[in-house]
């Protein structure tokens, strides 16, 4: 979210040079209106009954009334009193937006957005750019490898991928490790390409890494397999398509579109 | 009292589309259903109130008969039903939520309630079943049994009626042919209600015998292949309590006992 820069003038600052100063260096109007007291009320009383819901996952929903919590990828409703919970999904009738699809989508790409310095990236440069993608991918899956070759054709249309892991066993497990050894290569991008395409196991050291945090996510958003992308909407696309039609389905998502998540 | 009792998965997300009321009945809970409180009723909410919700949604909800959208227990939200599957909309009909509604205070599942009383309506309606009556008497329990003549648990099922007739549990069977109609397994069933003894031809179908009845008599089997559509079911053999409670699958005579023993306000009979 960008802040404005500097100070704003504000209305009604005419009168008088001091003022005027005064005025010019206030600071700009707080982001937030006044504190919201029911919000407020109602996040002291889930601390009770909804423990799991931490208290900035306590918001106003875009129906009046309502209030969304939020636990990892799961979404429900509160009434103001807290007192009752629907836990499903909310949409606007009147403009058919599927509400609760696009706070999913927004989710995921936050969560996954966490973990960009632990990516592994293969992307042309920087201008030449024009959609990220986030990829789970595990060293033992077949798509993943047919993904993977096609990664260069991506990168030449303009799609940057960003590889997490996702060793769909876990941990422990030989994926679990070889992932690990992978990122913890002093080149993970040479490593991860003969990990996949060669088969060949990385040299065996192990370093602090995000690996299990980046299968944790991957799990939190219950992403039943590999590969699977994170588009820039945030939708889910599970399996292996030919750069051309992953093009397609960026720029279709780039249209404003009827359609939900 | 034990305040975490929304755990995280049941926060579920429902699908995309916005008129898609996806119902599940959830896996039976015991303790859940032991725990629970008084109900909340439902607001007093005048004609003129509905009629305005009843309004606003005919745009985007044209199907939605009028006697389907009610007040609920939260101001200023309405419950509307189709089918088998509820939502909540609010006043001025613009925001619908589809999914359960709990009341974190009494802890219970408002909306499995809704959908136990509409089971429990529509099997009142059944009309005629195939009654295998309790043998201790008095009789504890009533349960509705949708049954498929060619369903393997349902034949085990009826292998053990005794026994369910035994521990006080009457059993009203309802077909419910898995093929639909005009199938093999529809056909067994008109056949099975077109016999003199419907209890020894179902029996005895059940069992794996050729009937070479007529099946030609006016019989309720549609009108039970019907209900269980209306109803959702998925499979069988489906356990209706009388308070329309739904049990899916085989429990045994024992297992059966106990889940009923303990259903709040599953009255006998």
């Amino acid at each position: 979210m960008r802040q404005a820069a500097g100070a704003r003038a504000r209305p009604g600052c005419a009168a008088g040079a001091a003022l005027l100063l005064a005025c010019l260096l206030a600071p700009p109007a707080p982001a937030a209106a006044e504190p919201d007291a029911e919000l407020e009320r109602l996040r002291d009383r889930l601390a009770q009954t909804l423990p799991e819901v931490k208290r900035e996952d306590v918001r106003r929903s875009d129906a009046p009334g309502l209030f969304e919590v939020r636990v990892g990828h799961a979404f429900g409703y509160v009434t103001a009193d807290g007192r009752y919970l629907v836990a499903g999904g909310l949409t606007d009738l009147d403009s058919g937006e599927a509400i609760t699809d696009r706070r999913v989508r927004e989710e995921r790409l936050r969560t996954v957005g966490a973990f960009d310095d632990g990516a592994i990236v293969f992307a042309p440069p920087g201008d030449a750019v024009k959609y990220w993608v986030t990829v789970f991918t595990d060293v033992d899956c077949e798509y993943c490898r047919m993904l993977h070759r096609e990664v260069p054709e991506m990168n030449r249309r303009g799609i940057g991928v960003r590889y997490l892991f996702y060793s769909k066993d876990g941990a422990p497990s030989e994926a679990y490790t070889r992932a690990q050894q992978v990122w913890c290569d002093d080149d993970r991008n040479a490593a991860l390409t003969r990990g996949l395409l060669q088969r060949k196991v990385a040299d065996g050291h192990l370093c602090k890494n995000p690996v299990i945090e980046q299968y944790l996510a991957a799990k939190s958003m219950s992403l039943r397999g590999t590969p699977v992308a994170i588009l820039p909407n945030g939708e889910i696309l599970y399996g292996y398509l030919p750069a051309e039609k992953l093009l397609q389905k960026l720029e279709e998502l780039e249209r404003p579109a009827a359609e939900g998540g | 009292m034990d305040f975490a009792v929304i755990k995280a998965p049941r926060l579920l997300l429902t699908a995309a589309c916005a008129l898609a009321l996806a119902a599940c009945a959830p896996d039976y809970d015991e303790k859940a259903a032991a725990a629970q409180g008084e109900a909340p009723a439902a607001l007093p909410a005048s004609q003129n109130e509905l009629d305005a919700v009843r309004s606003a949604l005919k745009g985007t909800l044209p199907d939605l008969a009028p006697e389907h959208v009610r007040s609920t227990p939260l101001p200023g939200i309405y419950e509307i039903q189709v089918g088998m599957n509820f939502g909540y909309v609010t006043r001025d009909g613009r925001f619908l939520i589809t999914g359960d509604l709990t009341d974190l205070q009494t802890r219970r599942e408002l909306t499995e309630d809704r959908r136990k009383q509409a089971r429990a309506e529509l099997v009142s309606h059944l009309g005629e079943t195939i009654e295998f009556p309790a043998t201790t008497l008095p009789a504890k329990y009533t349960v509705t049994v949708f049954t498929d003549i060619d369903c393997g648990y349902c034949r085990m099922l009826h292998k053990q009626i005794k026994d369910y007739n035994a521990e006080g549990i009457t059993v009203r069977y309802a077909f419910f042919p898995r093929s639909g109609p005009e199938t093999a397994s529809f056909y067994k069933a008109e056949e099975v209600w077109c016999s003199a003894d419907r209890k020894e031809a179902l029996t005895r179908a059940k069992a794996g015998q050729d009937l070479h009845g007529n099946k030609d008599c006016a019989n309720p089997v549609m009108k039970h292949l019907q209900a269980a559509a209306d109803l959702g079911l998925r499979g069988t053999p489906a356990i209706l309590l009388s308070d329309g409670e739904m049990l899916p699958g085989y429990h045994p005579p024992a297992e059966l006992l106990q889940i009923l023993a303990k259903a709040p306000g599953a009255p006998a009979g």
